[in-house]
């Protein structure tokens, strides 16, 4: 999965070593100038229609009165706004509308899904995320568009307002009414979906043909040979069979034949191996596999001892993953000469993965871990190491030959002479796209090397965490070994897998982005509406809507040197029909009109960062591709939404403080 | 606003959806048939268009409820969304997020199902640009084939569309059978029943099943191509699809996909006798489409194989226009041309024979000139006309409109073979039915494999005891001389066909023969042995220095002048 922002909660906040860089300190001075420039469009508006003087002392008062309206605002007086506004809600049947969309929506959802798709639970989790996230906003939109206009227009509003309650009140208690409705709708919603996915996705398969026992399988005709199936198989497979076609796809199974002698250790005893007979003095064992499909694989059982046994294949087993990654806290790249860049670039529009030439000593790609300790991996034997990675073929090579890759470790000492361990390079072949996870032993044969880079020691055994990793720091260096090739990797491509958590906690995880996107539409919907009218305030949340999802999308449309120029230029162009890349005749003209334009740019460039960028606050990634989505991120994420809320809410209060209600 | 002005402003709004209505039912009036008199009525423009442009899915069975809900969901903003889905897509593919991609393409579809190009782009973009980016082979196939099935799916919404088909046709002959891993991908497909199963609605699976090798991805290609021609020739349920390429492509590819099956299968495996049957096959088809009345986009019929009888017609209806006119005048001016110019005497007398008596050599030389000499006496045949008295003007008006008639015919004739390269595959085909085409091919079989085999066994003799090459011991090259022996032997059999058939020599696939006599050469400078006297092949090398030298082999001249030996190594690629 791409991910390309690691921040740490506490460092994004605080800024780390500088202060000023830090979120709260951007919060407090991007506040202040707020609350200035607040102070003096307000005071502008009311000299405009009060003069200047008396324009001073109402700006002033107003000020001074906002203190004691956030100061005293009663819970108990929020709460019974709230109550209304649930009510108000349901009156509206705004409710019953979105539950008869979504049971429709799931109803009929898989009409426009493909359970036969490679992944399909990406698809299925990206669908039903998108679905709620868009039916909530919807709904969140309509609930706060509508609340306090329709309340202005029929004059219902005074049985609150000559009620003893301050403005802050009934925004907070318009937010908090819609806001606990929407999320008692999302709890129900993401309960539903999950449900949904999973009950979609289940299924199992059984065995075509009549290839029930292992005897069956031994005894598949000869003449289907395994090479001439075309397909890879494992070096001990003798035989392959087929699952039935269930859920648009199939399964190969391989049986896997060892012979084992007297005195030579035994495999390790599962529930897909059987040993089948012994004969001068050597061992049969079978063992079943099933080849992953899809993404995902089945648990293969082999019922009852000896040549009868029974192949039984379980439910699907990968699609419901959430893998706790431990990434690196820095990635850098070595080329052939052994100089510090950013890996080479093949030729990729995108650059997200740096790519190491292959067959040269010197290129490499290393990771600097910390915080690798046993207590993480649960004292586990073994440590799993999963990474997906990039390759880039120079030449044909070997067609039939995956790419070979390496991975060593090597410790990273606290400071200077103290010895480095470094273990011997362990070689894979590499799979492009698809999660390689790598099983490597704690205990590993380390050489010893002292400051300087000599070897001092050969062959010591070293154990991963108490020795490599004794201060918790590790780096692992990642080589393509074959010449002419390239393996490409990005930080979040290789990962230690510390543990599994429950799938279900972090399907609810990831909808925590739904949920403040909610809350912030429903607090801009009910801070626009004190002061515009229903649809001037449900046409600019869109607004927000649409650059919160687009955010990226229009700041790259807006960068200066984008083709076809600024709005005014794209416009000389389609009018006349001229193609993005020839250049203007210099003149006047053309200057006039690239000053224009970058007025225009760089004002619209900043006005799609008065909206949140919702990409943040939007975790389905990590549902989708199994990643646990860690606290850090979310702390982030809600801090982010609190801010606009804030300042949302605070824009909301002046604006009904000063609106004339009985006008 | 009082009560009045209300029900006034309802009444007017009512009155202007009314007026609405009344075009929009007639635009929109369906198609339908009267049962009394059979009468079929149009319908509409709307009904008309639909039908005219294959754009409905008219039998209940055909609608799609999940492409259609999309359409419908989606309003009046169809448009926006398949431009939201195609930004999507081009990101997803820049950011190799393939499952998103092939969700987004399956999307898309759905809301442009009918939009041929869309089908085309995106198949077209898993097959190809998609299955690339994996670098495991059978990660490889499993995305061309997912291209293979968008355009199955498409066919349902297109059924009277033919280019679905032909693209199948495509898909499976070239990108399976012509990648650099066509072998792997040959493979695969030959034994992947779950496809075979996929297809079994639309054929027969022994139809592209060969008993000998199993299933052909070049004999499903034939099958794909040959429903296209089924669609357009003789239609579906009634209806005729509208065939959207030219007539010579569209029929030209199914005897096509028979000669590049026997070549796949000669790529592949041992020859064999079959591979005779295989090619007399792959002839009759090329004959048949040979044989076949075509029609150029000017509306000129022909038939590639009519060349001979159109010129024919052209010299007597020639003949019979110079017989009107005073004796000698054609004659006369093209002798002054020929002395101008120098013609030599051989040529002429060429020229002067008629077409049906010369030798096929000959044959090929006279169409060379032919084509020099019309250029340069265009007119003539009207100068002649001039001539010729004013009471046989009617008998001469009769002949120089067959005259250009013919001409029309001829040049269509040969603008066309010359694009299917007719006469080569024609020869080709007929050539390699020959048990002598067999044992060349079976040399250069042996050649390959004794040179393969040279590369470990040659200098390592066997171990009397173990079998396996003892690296201790030094042996003789016999492997790599046999080799030298077989191409030898293969190359002569080519030589001598080349020189009986112009057309071969002068044709790319004497770029395999020159591949092979580079091959010889390496190995030859390798050992460190001179080049063989009475080489069979040297003529076709002296014929074409420069695709000699390209591959390293030496002409006589170069022989002649002891260059040989110190001819430079072949470039060799350092990675």
């Amino acid at each position: 999965m791409v991910i390309k922002e690691f921040t740490k909660f506490w460092d994004w906040l605080s800024g780390g070593a500088n202060l000023f860089n830090g979120a709260a300190m951007m919060f407090l001075l991007i506040a202040v100038g707020c609350l200035v420039i607040g102070v003096l469009l307000g005071y502008l508006v009311a000299a405009f229609r009060q003069g200047p003087v008396e324009a001073f002392y109402s700006t002033a008062s107003t000020l001074f009165k906002a203190v004691p309206d956030f100061l005293h605002t009663s819970p108990r007086r929020v709460f019974a706004i709230a109550q209304l506004a649930i009510k108000e809600a349901f009156r509206r049947k705004i409710v019953l509308a979105a539950a008869a969309i979504f049971a429709l929506a799931l109803l009929f959802g898989g009409w426009f899904l493909d359970t036969g798709a490679d992944h399909p639970e990406r698809t299925y989790i990206g669908i039903v995320s998108w679905g709620t996230q868009l039916l909530l906003l919807m709904m969140g939109m309509l609930l706060s568009a509508f609340s306090l206009p329709e309340d202005i227009r029929n004059k219902t509003i005074h049985t609150v307002v000559t009620k003893p309650v301050r403005p802050t009140e009934i925004l907070l208690g318009r937010i908090l009414g819609f806001t606990t409705l929407l999320t008692v709708m999302l709890v129900l919603m993401a309960v539903i979906c999950l449900m949904f996915v999973w009950r979609s996705l289940s299924h199992t398969h059984r065995i075509a043909g009549d290839v029930q026992t292992v005897q069956a399988f031994v005894d598949i005709d000869p003449v289907q040979r395994l090479d001439a199936d075309g397909r890879r198989v494992n070096e001990d497979t003798i035989k392959t069979a087929w699952t039935t076609t269930d859920h648009g796809h199939r399964h190969r199974l391989q049986l896997l034949k060892q012979v084992i002698k007297v005195g030579d250790p035994e495999p390790t005893a599962a529930e897909n191996v059987v040993d089948v007979q012994t004969e001068a003095g050597e061992k049969v064992y079978y063992r079943v596999i099933i080849d992953s499909e899809g993404g995902h694989s089945h648990r293969v059982r082999v019922r009852n001892p000896g040549p009868d046994a029974e192949i039984e294949i379980g439910p699907a087993i990968g699609f419901f993953r959430a893998r706790v990654p431990i990434y690196a806290d820095a990635l850098a790249f070595t080329d052939r000469q052994g100089k510090v860049g950013e890996g080479v670039n093949v030729g990729d529009i995108w650059n997200y993965r740096g790519f190491i030439a292959g067959g040269a000593s010197l290129a490499k790609a290393t990771f600097d871990f910390s915080g690798i300790t046993a207590a993480r991996f649960g004292d586990a034997e073994r440590v799993d190491l999963e990474m997906t990675l990039g390759v880039y073929r120079s030449w044909k090579g070997v067609i039939g030959k995956r790419i070979l890759a390496s991975v060593a470790f090597e410790s990273i000492p606290d400071g200077s002479g103290e010895n480095i361990l470094q273990t011997d390079p362990f070689s894979f072949e590499s799979i492009e796209f698809e999660v390689l996870n790598l099983s490597i032993p704690r205990t590993q044969v380390c050489r010893v090397l002292d400051e300087s880079g000599n070897v001092v020691a050969q062959n010591q055994p070293a154990d991963l965490f108490n020795d490599l990793a004794r201060n918790g720091k590790l780096r692992v260096v990642l080589r393509c070994e074959e010449r002419a090739q390239y393996i490409g990797v990005g930080r979040a491509d290789l990962y230690f897998r510390a543990a599994d958590r429950p799938y279900w906690a972090n399907f609810f995880r990831g909808f925590w982005g739904t949920w403040l996107q909610l809350v912030i539409i429903v607090t801009a919907g009910v801070c626009f509406s004190t002061t515009l009218a229903t649809p001037v305030t449900m046409f600019a949340v869109i607004i927000v809507i649409l650059i919160g999802f687009n955010a990226e999308f229009l700041r790259k449309l807006l960068l200066p040197d984008a083709d076809g120029g600024g709005p005014i230029e794209s416009f000389i162009r389609v009018i006349t029909q001229m193609n993005m890349q020839t250049p203007f005749n210099p003149g006047p003209m053309r200057n006039a009109m690239e000053f224009c334009d970058d007025i225009l740019l760089n004002t619209l460039n900043s006005l799609t960062y008065l909206v949140p960028d919702f990409s943040r606050l939007d975790f389905s990634n990590f549902v989708r591709f199994g990643y646990w989505i860690d606290g850090d991120r979310l702390m982030v994420a809600t801090c982010l939404a609190l801010s606009f809320c804030i300042g949302l809410f605070v824009i909301g209060y002046f604006n009904l403080k000063t609106r004339e209600i009985a006008a | 606003m009082n009560r009045n002005s209300s029900f006034a402003r309802k009444a007017v709004l009512i009155g202007v959806i009314v007026a609405l209505l009344i075009p929009l039912s007639i635009i929109a009036r369906p198609a339908s048939r009267a049962t009394a008199d059979n009468r079929v009525d149009s319908g509409g423009i709307l009904a008309t268009q639909r039908i005219a442009y294959d754009l409905s899915q008219a039998k209940l069975g055909e609608v799609d409820p999940a492409s259609e809900t999309m359409k419908l969901v989606s309003l009046g903003f169809r448009s926006i969304a398949a431009t939201s889905l195609w930004l999507s897509s081009i990101d997803a593919q820049e950011k190799k997020d393939w499952d998103r991609l092939a969700a987004t393409a399956n999307t898309l579809i759905k809301v442009q199902p009918n939009f041929t190009r869309v089908w085309e782009f995106m198949a077209h973009n898993l097959s190809y640009n998609t299955s690339v980016e994996f670098d495991d082979y059978e990660e490889r196939y499993r995305w061309v084939k997912k291209g293979l099935d968008l355009l199955t799916e498409g066919m349902a919404y297109n059924r009277l569309n033919h280019r679905f088909t032909d693209q199948l046709g495509w898909f499976t002959g070239h990108k399976i059978g012509t990648a650099d891993e066509k072998l792997e991908y040959r493979r695969l497909f030959r034994n992947d029943s779950e496809y075979h199963d996929q297809l079994d609605r639309y054929f027969d699976r022994n139809s592209y099943d060969d008993k000998y090798y199993g299933k052909d991805n070049w004999l499903l290609a034939y099958q794909w191509y040959l429903r296209s021609v089924a669609m357009v020739d003789a239609g579906i349920d009634g209806e005729k699809a509208k065939r959207q390429i030219g007539e010579l492509l569209f029929y030209m590819y199914p005897p096509t996909q028979l000669r590049l099956h026997v070549t796949g299968l000669q790529a592949e495996f041992p020859p064999e006798e079959i591979f005779k049957v295989k090619w007399e096959n792959a002839a009759r088809a090329w004959e048949e489409f040979g044989k076949r009345t075509l029609r150029n986009p000017r509306g000129v019929t022909y038939n590639l194989d009519g060349l001979m009888s159109t010129e024919l017609e052209l010299a007597s209806a020639r003949q019979e226009l110079d017989a009107l006119a005073p004796a000698g005048m054609r004659e006369k001016v093209i002798d002054d041309w020929y002395e101008k110019t120098g013609v030599p005497e051989n040529s002429r007398r060429l020229l002067r024979t008629p077409l049906d008596q010369l030798s096929e050599s000959e044959l090929v030389e006279v169409r060379n000139m032919r084509k020099v000499v019309e250029d340069v006496t265009r007119g003539l045949d009207e100068y002649i006309y001039g001539a010729i008295p004013p009471e046989k003007k009617a008998e001469a008006d009769k002949q120089l409109l067959r005259i250009s008639r013919a001409t029309e015919i001829l040049n269509a004739t040969d603008i066309n073979r010359h694009t299917a390269n007719f006469s080569f595959w024609k020869i080709r085909n007929n050539l390699e039915q020959s048990e002598e085409a067999l044992t060349a091919h079976q040399f250069t079989y042996d050649a390959e494999e004794k040179s393969r085999e040279s590369i470990y066994a040659d200098f390592s003799p066997l171990d009397a005891q173990t079998q396996q090459p003892d690296r201790t011991k030094e042996g003789q090259p016999m492997n790599e001389l046999g080799a030298i022996r077989s191409y030898e032997q293969a190359l002569g059999y080519w030589s001598d066909q080349a020189k009986a058939h112009p057309v071969l020599a002068d044709s790319a696939f004497m770029e395999t023969a020159f591949e092979n006599a580079g091959k010889v050469a390496g190995m030859l400078r390798e050992l460190g042995r001179p080049w063989p006297r009475n080489f069979r092949f040297q003529e076709m090398v002296d014929r074409d220095e420069s695709t000699a030298q390209r591959h390293g082999v030496p002409t006589t001249k170069e022989l002649a002048e002891g260059s040989w030996d110190g001819l430079p190594e072949l470039p060799s690629i350092e990675f």
